[in-house]
């Protein structure tokens, strides 16, 4: 890439508080199962992502476990609430923990905000506890506040068999 | 191993009910393994995962791993990923290209048509070894065959062949690969994998269970009875708040040695715009417009051909059962790639499975919850028996070959486990009816 080319940081980057903060925000919602919340922190193209294979750069690449628009959120959360959602009766309870959350310096090619991060999420239901882990990639655009537009969450076994799931990692 | 007697599997069997051992007992799983996994067909997986040669897959036959391999001239080999030296597994990928497996160990080398390349210190080994090598190849299933790509193996030197085995379940295959313009298909959109903590044949149970879905399923219906809006329309499930749909009218299939299908409500609505415009005019071409009007409507959902896959032109997936242990089933999920159709129709099966059949998804997500609850509850010893006597003796015979039912008959569970299970478990080949029975176990 030339030089001229790169976006340049602009004055209102946020700064590694904020963005912290704003996803801690983010993971408290799931746990305190407030999805709906949750929804309204995605811009109206926002999409959650969680792929099949390490490095993957396109959903039509391979099958993924999530690869969820806001009408397939809201399908998903409008299902959460139902009183048969059978794989969640009883409802999980989970922690959703992130650390080594890195801000990118310089925005991507469509203006936003470049974030990485680790998590690791403890869920509960029935019999033993279970853990996922994984790292997040977070493309954020700041507006009010600031919006995902992608959050793309790469578990370390992706390519694994997994129990069912209900909860968002 | 624990024996178990002619008599006392021959107990576990009642025309319209199965003793819950068959889902909860550790011996039970063992011999399946030998006796259905070790003699009938088995879906290995499709002649696209070994597209050229030197290609390679990972699959299972049972609990044991194998190698699906293309070799250089273009013939499929199944082979026992164990190295024929010290036993072990020899390939640690799950898919690739190669032109030689070489064992880590003491590097014994092989090639991709499982035959012996090189032996180190070969002067060392008996003198006997035999000019053609074969004590040094891979083991390697005696029969493996294709029906349009879908590859199957059997552990048995004998047995029908796969055409009397597939019979008419081969109807279902051509409904799927037909709905492809250039009459193929390929697996290349990876995979879904998912556990369920219950035995194997829960889920082989389901693929010819219609009625489940309205109460299973019924936390992904909108608000007109109907589970999502996918391509082809999804089917009405609920009418009028909690009242079921009439499944009876759709039937279900069930063919000589265990496999059937789900018929299905006709699609009120075929999809519109120019991505299936284009589709359809690209089967139009091949197979003219009457042709390509039969192949469009869906009849079916699941067809099942026993004892590991369900597949589906509806959902355009196919799903591997892969059984683990007792209460331990890892499934496959490969979106179905038809070629010859638009791109954007082939990524929408890739992405729709995230939805529909991951993991994560919010149809399978509640078929692995009552699998799991099955499993729970058929520990209790305060009941032997699993039912399934809907609509006992209702079936009659069916154009395709085999039998049809009323859409909520258990009729193709009752013919697989006193007709096709018992055959197997007690020494014959999947079918009493057909005489193919051995005589001893």
């Amino acid at each position: 890439m030339i030089a001229s080319a790169c976006v340049p940081m602009p004055s209102d980057m946020p700064t590694l508080e904020e963005v912290s903060a704003f996803i801690h925000r983010e993971l408290r919602l799931l746990d305190a199962r407030q999805f709906a919340e949750w929804t309204d922190l995605f811009t109206e193209d926002g999409i959650y992502w969680a792929p099949t294979r390490h490095n993957q750069t396109s959903p039509d690449e391979a099958v993924s476990l999530f690869y969820d628009d806001r009408v397939t959120m809201a399908a998903r959360i409008r299902r959460l609430a139902h009183p048969d959602v059978h794989v969640q009766t009883p409802p999980s309870r989970t922690v959703h923990l992130v650390s080594n959350i890195e801000v990118a310096p310089t925005l991507d090619e469509r203006g936003q905000v470049v974030v990485h991060a680790a998590f690791l999420m403890a869920e509960h239901r029935v019999g033993a506890p279970s853990w996922l882990a994984g790292r997040y990639e977070y493309r954020l655009r700041r507006g009010d506040s600031l919006a995902i537009a992608l959050k793309k969450a790469t578990l370390v076994n992706c390519d694994g068999a997994f129990n069912a799931m209900a909860i968002y990692p | 191993m624990a024996e178990l007697s002619y008599a006392e599997l021959r107990a576990l069997v009642q025309p319209d009910r199965v003793h819950r051992r068959l889902y909860t007992d550790p011996t039970i799983f063992d011999l399946e393994m030998q006796r259905i996994f070790g003699t009938a067909w088995v879906f290995v997986g499709h002649a696209s995962q070994v597209a050229n040669a030197g290609d390679f897959v990972k699959t299972q036959i049972g609990r044991d791993d194998f190698i699906m391999t293309r070799d250089k001239d273009g013939a499929i080999h199944l082979l026992a990923n164990r190295c024929a030296h010290r036993g072990l597994a020899l390939c640690a990928h799950e898919a690739g290209n190669a032109r030689y497996f070489r064992c880590p160990y003491h590097g014994w080398t092989y090639r991709t048509d499982g035959t012996l390349a090189s032996l180190p210190q070969r002067p060392s080994y008996p003198r006997d070894l035999r000019a053609d090598e074969k004590a040094y190849e891979l083991a390697q299933p005696p029969r493996v065959a294709t029906y349009r790509g879908f590859v199957f193996a059997s552990l048995a030197a004998d047995g029908p062949s796969l055409d009397e085995y597939l019979n008419g379940i081969t109807h279902s295959i051509d409904d799927l690969v037909d709905r492809a313009p250039d009459g193929e298909i390929a697996l290349t959109g990876g995979r879904s994998r998912y556990l369920i903590r219950a035995n194997w044949k829960l889920q082989i149970d389901n693929g010819v269970d219609l009625h489940h879905s309205t109460y299973t399923h019924v936390s992904t219906l909108d608000e007109n009875g109907r589970q999502f809006a996918r391509h082809g329309g999804g089917p009405r499930i609920l009418i009028d708040g909690r009242k079921s749909i009439d499944w009876e009218p759709f039937g279900v299939v069930g063919f000589p040695f265990g496999h059937g299908y789900q018929g299905r409500p006709p699609v009120e609505t075929l999809p519109s715009g120019p991505v299936y415009e284009a589709y359809v005019a690209r089967l139009q071409a091949r197979h003219g417009a009457m042709r390509t009007q039969q192949i469009l409507k869906y009849d079916r959902f699941n067809s099942v051909i026993y004892p590991n896959i369900t597949f589906q032109a509806f959902g355009q997936h196919i799903r591997l059962v892969r059984p683990i242990s007792v209460d331990l089933t890892e499934i496959n999920v490969f979106p179905v790639h038809l070629k010859g159709a638009p791109a954007e129709l082939n990524r929408a099966a890739v992405r729709s499975l995230a939805a529909t059949h991951s993991a994560a998804s919010m149809i399978q997500t509640d078929d692995i919850e009552m699998f799991e609850r099955a499993q729970l509850g058929l520990q209790s010893q305060q009941e032997d028996w699993v039912l399934f006597a809907g609509h006992e003796g209702s079936e009659q015979p069916w154009h395709e070959g085999g039998w049809r039912g009323l859409g909520t008959s258990e009729f193709v569970s009752r013919i697989q486990y006193a007709e096709n299970w018992i055959s197997y478990m007690t020494g014959g080949r999947g079918n009493d009816r057909l005489g193919v029975r051995a005589d001893a176990i």
